[in-house]
């Protein structure tokens, strides 16, 4: 699976992300969004996330950490 | 094919009653005021109902729906106009969304079922649904094994706020997803919920009575998201549900006077606006902790602002409340009539701090802060300076996000910055006046608690450094 495939219908938006793009670089990753991010990976790695994990979830590297973290190996476009 | 439309009050209370989705997110603007979002919030499933209506209408499609999935990605705020988009996908497959200036709020697909149903006889009552109070607290055994609940649709009501619906659809059909809004909001979480997304399967062909029921079916803690699962003779599905944080309580006055040195506001006579609850209400204790006398204003939250009264003259300290609005033609009557003799002024008033788009700026939402931050403000240090003939002091609560402006936060940092601008002319403009600018990090309250939110300030700690700094100089009383 992609960063992209993952997380491009959740912050309505069709441009490539990359990790250091974050909830200050990108205009629709809300608080809300981000509950969505959460479902998301949950849904994609078949675990719940722990607290901590939830609250580090402001960065696409943080994303890709958490999920790799859940044996979710997330690919990504170079830049 | 578009079409708009504007959420009233008196929309969403009808709405309540046809649903029975009562909570006060929805229908009381006092409490939804201590809400993350600030106001009341249009319930998904009527901005949902409203589109469906539409589609049907302008379509003039007569079919019936298999499935729906929705999902309500953003608060519809009373007031906000919003447009309805759809799109065809095939021939048995269409979606659409709700925007607000580009922003999209709502997104959903609707699969079309191959053949019309046949009228049976409903299981729902053609009756308004019972006015219930929500669940007020909510544990994750409730409703783990399945509770019925009865459905409604009451023909008449529905049939003026739905039209095409009303014509098209079974009547179990719209009582079902009547109904999953009432689970949401009234049921499980209840009263702190957050609607946001719903898959429905419609089957109302089947002949087999069942009743209706739903089921607490995930809980996923971290998250605070749950899952809740609906099913009946119209059709199954599952209801996914977010627990809203509660109204952020802050420190009371037996905390506030452990920290507050006695007396070291000794002899101010401090009027706060904005003072029932959030930081306006810290100051409030604070000061009145520090032995002043303070009058705090509130523009809704009456209840609110007497509780802060009572848990400060409870303690020994002097405060009053009053009812002030700073854009009324009545503002400087107001003042008058209950602060004739203060030379002191808090100034924490603030709209809810709702977030732009983070792309351009949105003026009309940068207007309506100022109107609070700066015309008020403005109003208000003027009716201060006429009415006081020494030296008058004045408090503005402003934040770092003048300096760096948060993504989502441009048209509430530039008010802020207006309001800046405002306190540096007024002290040109007036030798008398001492301004003091706080600029307050980020503080957990009612305005900025969020799903997933901390704060890595203390409340009580930020809010007496500032009005340390605004009172004393070097431990001792300017």
């Amino acid at each position: 699976m992609t960063v992209d495939e993952l997380l491009q219908p959740i912050l309505n938006t069709t441009a490539p992300l990359h990790l250091d793009d974050s909830r200050e670089t990108i205009p629709a990753w809300d608080s809300l969004a981000q509950i969505n991010i959460v479902a998301a990976i949950e849904d994609a790695v078949g675990a719940e996330l722990s607290t901590a994990e939830v609250l580090s979830l402001k960065s696409v590297a943080k994303v890709v950490e958490v999920s790799r973290a859940h044996g979710l190996e997330l690919t990504i476009t170079a830049r | 094919m578009q079409s708009e439309r504007t959420f009233s009050l008196a929309d969403l209370t009808a709405f309540a009653e046809l649903s029975g989705d009562f909570n006060p997110l929805h229908t009381d603007p006092v409490a939804a005021r201590r809400t993350q979002f600030g106001e009341c919030v249009t319930h998904g499933v009527f901005v949902l109902m409203w589109a469906l209506d539409n589609l049907q209408s302008q379509s003039g499609s007569k079919r019936q729906w298999a499935t729906i999935s929705a999902k309500f990605l953003r608060p519809v705020l009373t007031g906000l106009t919003v447009t309805t988009s759809a799109k065809e996908k095939n021939a048995d497959e269409i979606s659409f969304t709700v925007s607000e200036a580009g922003r999209v709020l709502l997104q959903c697909d609707v699969t079309w079922a191959e053949a019309n149903f046949t009228t049976k006889a409903s299981s729902a009552r053609n009756e308004m649904p019972p006015r219930e109070i929500p669940a007020q607290a909510w544990l994750e055994t409730t409703a783990t094994n399945g509770e019925e609940l009865d459905l409604f649709w009451p023909v008449e009501h529905g049939r003026q706020l739905f039209p095409a619906l009303a014509a098209t659809q079974p009547p179990d059909s719209l009582a079902a997803l009547l109904a999953s809004t009432r689970v949401i909001g009234m049921k499980v979480p209840g009263k702190h919920s957050v609607f946001f997304q719903l898959d429905i399967a419609f089957t109302p062909h089947t002949e087999i009575i069942q009743p209706f029921t739903y089921r607490l079916a995930e809980y996923r803690k971290s998250s605070q998201r749950l899952g809740v699962a609906i099913a009946g003779a119209a059709g199954s599905g599952i209801l996914w549900a977010l627990v809203r944080p509660t109204p952020v309580a802050q420190p009371d006055m037996a905390a506030v006077k452990l920290r507050v040195p006695a007396d070291c506001f000794h002899g101010r006579r401090v009027i706060i606006i904005g003072g029932s609850r959030g930081l306006g209400e810290i100051a409030a204790k604070v000061l009145a902790a520090g032995g002043a006398e303070v009058a705090l204003s509130y523009r809704l939250g009456g209840d609110d602002a007497n509780s802060v009264v009572a848990d400060i003259t409870a303690r020994g300290g002097k405060a009053t409340a009053f009812q002030l609005d700073t854009a009324s033609t009545d503002c400087e009557k107001n003042l008058t009539a209950n602060c004739a003799q203060f030379n002191h002024l808090c100034y924490f008033a603030t709209p809810p701090i709702v977030e732009g788009d983070g792309r351009t700026l949105n003026v009309p939402m940068f207007e309506k802060f100022c109107d609070v931050y700066v015309d008020g403000f403005v109003n208000v240090a003027q009716w201060l300076a006429k009415q006081t003939a020494g030296q008058f002091l004045l408090f503005n609560a402003s934040t770092v996000a003048v300096e760096t402006p948060p993504l989502r936060n441009l048209e509430y940092a530039a008010a802020k910055a207006a309001a800046e601008a405002c306190c540096r002319w007024l002290a040109g403009a007036n030798p008398k006046a001492r301004i003091y600018v706080a600029q307050f990090p980020r503080l957990l309250t009612d305005q900025t608690v969020s799903f997933l939110s901390a704060s890595e300030h203390d409340n009580l700690e930020t809010v007496l450094a500032e009005l340390s700094a605004w009172l004393c100089h070097e431990g001792h009383p300017y």
